[in-house]
């Protein structure tokens, strides 16, 4: 693979958990309150080296979004997705946001985020309402 | 007959017939008849003659101007009696008989009636008519002195050159003329001789110059308009790539494909991993690149192709960039956040290792004179150092990125890096002066034009913008095409007078683009990884190079070359291939 660029972020980071590329900053929070298939997930209102995929309708758990898939540059793994298009007024805040799935990322303290067995994980999406 | 009818669209044009010029001798109402003075002609169209007022396709070239002009060229040509023919026969003249008047009295030296005679023109403009009769006065002035009449040209010079008011501080230099007689030829040539008026038909000239051109037609007026033509046309033609296509003015011209690279000559298989950098030297004769393999490379570039003539391999870390001195002796290398090591180029030595405990540097370059070496540092600063090391200065602060190009203006005098992640700086080292090119998006890389007054700014989202650098930094075009999504993709100038932009992609082809239509021009397949540089060699307009993660560099030339190159022994086989027709 050629030579990575990559945003440098200052600060309290979240990282790729596989291969350390900074994704986003704690401040840039949103929400802590969404969920994904793996578990928790973050509502981000900036997020830096990931690269996108094909636009998708999905029907998420406060209704019908347009997302992309987000992949870290570094290693391609999936990360989370971004809202580029809410059919529901009430989820237009969503729109240019990002998610980072917990599961996915390192805390700014290195931690990690352990999908906890027996515990049903519903669909993905949620709202800080 | 002349009389102003209104229902006459203002747009047809009168016709002078040779009657209605002998009026125009009497002095009379010359104002509205002359052919072409925009305001008063628009406003009151005149009675046409009938028959054509324009020639030309679309209508836009009055008949009278162009015959005009043409008689005036046949003129400039020495074509004296075509010139009278063709004024005779299209029963156009090329001057009015006033102006014809006035030239014969300027050759002939009739100062004075010259003078009256130009204030029956019927100019409306005060100053050009004082103007006018200052050079004519000025010219009679000198004369005056050449044939030692002093006290004539004293005169001249009171009573009808100074009150005209023009210029007074040339009315002051001429009356020094009177005073010290050398003064004046000292102050033209020396080889001159005493005569220090001009020719009369130099002063016929400067009155053209000065009088409005549809009174006396400008000298060259049509050469003008054909190499305004001729421009135009090299400007539009986007393959325009060699110094040799002369302009005809037969065809438009129209340069084919065939002058932009466009074939793969050579592939040169040297590096054990992915090449990142390249560039020519600035003298065209040599190529370095450099490779996450942690080496550099030079190549020296011959008629047949290049051959490898050293591998730099001190580094411990994967290199960022290689930069050229300006006289091409030595080569910086630079390890990602390492150090920089200079190189003796003919040689293949190592000269020095420029380092900074604690820190890694991030891009290195030169300044113009080849005394100092510039380099960006993990800390967010840039330096200077003597040749030998010595440091000398140091930007400290919020200068350059951990990923940022480094850039010398020709002066000496800017340097250029990435200071934050939309915004490039342009610090005047001397002047202490920044300035910033404030874009919306990450910015990936940068490179200079090699005059130095524009930068081509590679963005995240995959465009690439060029900036004109002079003053406040103005955005010029946008580039798009090429694809880019992770990594760093270089861009470039090049071609004949950089007319080309050139840039990798992560889809493996190498893109082309020209600069002033903005127009995609070439896509290169061949790599089979992305192309993450490309540089155009600056003596060779045919030549471009690109590097690739498939661990090769493609040398890029015409296609009509390829069929004659002859295939070569290998009789070294330091991995390079040349390619014939096929990729």
């Amino acid at each position: 693979m050629g030579r990575l660029f990559v945003v440098n972020l200052e600060g309290k980071v979240y990282s790729c958990k596989h291969c350390k590329t900074p994704l986003a900053l704690c401040d840039d929070v949103v929400s802590k309150s969404f969920q994904s298939r793996h578990g928790k997930a973050y509502l981000f209102s900036k997020v830096v080296n990931v690269s996108s995929g094909e636009k998708e309708d999905r029907v998420m758990m406060t209704g019908l979004h347009t997302v992309v898939d987000i992949f870290c540059v570094g290693c391609g793994s999936i990360v989370g997705w971004k809202y580029e298009f809410a059919h529901e007024k009430n989820q237009k805040y969503k729109e240019g946001k990002s998610v980072l799935e917990r599961f996915k990322v390192s805390g700014p303290d290195g931690s990690h985020y352990w999908v906890s067995h027996g515990r049903y994980v519903g669909g993905s999406d949620a709202d800080d309402v | 007959m002349g009389g102003v009818e209104d229902d006459e669209p203002a747009s047809k044009r009168m016709k002078l017939s040779s009657e209605e010029l002998r009026r125009l001798s009497n002095g009379s109402t010359i104002k509205e008849t002359v052919v072409g003075s925009s305001g008063d002609l628009m406003a009151r169209p005149l009675q046409s003659e009938g028959g054509e007022e324009v020639v030309g396709s679309k209508g836009v070239i009055k008949k009278v101007e162009f015959v005009r002009i043409i008689a005036k060229a046949l003129y400039s040509l020495g074509y004296i009696k075509s010139g009278a023919r063709l004024e005779e026969e299209s029963g156009i003249p090329l001057h009015s008989s006033v102006v014809n008047v006035f030239m014969r009295q300027i050759l002939e030296g009739n100062w004075d009636e010259s003078v009256v005679t130009l204030h029956n023109f019927g100019l409306t403009d005060e100053k050009t008519i004082k103007s006018a009769s200052f050079l004519i006065l000025e010219q009679k002035f000198l004369e005056l002195l050449d044939e030692e009449k002093v006290m004539d040209a004293l005169k001249t010079l009171r009573t009808e050159i100074a009150p005209l008011s023009v210029d007074n501080s040339r009315v002051r230099e001429l009356s020094s003329y009177i005073v010290s007689p050398s003064y004046g030829s000292s102050v033209r040539s020396p080889k001159q001789d005493t005569l220090r008026a001009r020719s009369r038909s130099k002063l016929l000239e400067e009155l053209q110059k000065l009088l409005p051109p549809t009174v006396m037609i400008p000298e060259g007026r049509l050469e003008h308009l054909v190499e305004q033509a001729l421009v135009l046309q090299r400007d539009a033609c986007m393959f325009h790539n060699s110094l040799d296509k002369e302009m005809s003015l037969y065809s438009d011209h129209h340069c084919g494909r065939d002058q932009i690279p466009s074939q793969a000559l050579q592939i040169l298989q040297a590096h054990t991993d992915e090449v990142w950098f390249l560039k020519f030297s600035h003298d065209g004769k040599y190529l370095a690149s450099s490779s996450n393999d942690q080496s550099a490379i030079i190549w020296e570039v011959h008629e047949t192709g290049l051959s490898l003539k050293h591998k730099l391999s001190s580094h411990d870390k994967p290199l960022s960039s290689v930069s050229w001195s300006p006289n091409d002796h030595q080569l910086l290398t630079c390890g990602a956040e390492e150090v920089i090591r200079r190189w003796d180029v003919s040689s293949g030595e190592c000269l020095h290792v420029y380092e900074k405990t604690g820190l890694g540097m991030v891009s290195c370059g030169w300044s113009p004179d080849g005394k100092w070496i510039f380099s960006g540092l993990n800390d967010k600063s840039i330096c200077m150092w003597e040749l030998d090391g010595k440091e000398l200065e140091c930007w400290k602060g919020q200068r350059t990125l951990k990923i940022s190009d480094l850039e010398i203006t020709g002066d000496g005098k800017h340097i250029i890096s990435i200071c934050r992640e939309t915004e490039i700086l342009l610090l005047d080292r001397e002047a202490k002066v920044e300035r910033f090119i404030e874009e919306d998006q990450p910015i990936t890389s940068f490179s200079l034009s090699r005059d130095s007054r524009f930068l081509l700014v590679n963005l995240l989202n995959q465009e690439i913008h060029l900036w004109n650098i002079e003053g406040d930094p103005k955005l010029v075009s946008k580039y798009r095409g090429h694809k880019r999504t992770r990594f760093i993709i270089r861009s470039c100038f090049g071609g004949l007078d950089e007319s080309f932009i050139a840039s990798g992609s992560e889809d493996s082809l190498v893109y082309i683009w020209h600069r002033g239509t903005r127009e995609l021009i070439e896509s290169l397949p061949g790599h089979s990884g992305a192309v993450n540089c490309v540089s155009w060699n600056p003596a060779n307009p045919h030549m471009l190079a690109s590097a690739s993660d498939d661990r090769t560099i493609r040398i890029w030339g015409l296609n009509n070359l390829s069929r004659s190159v002859k295939q070569k022994e290998p009789h070294h086989s330091n991995g390079i291939h040349y390619c014939n027709g096929g990729t």
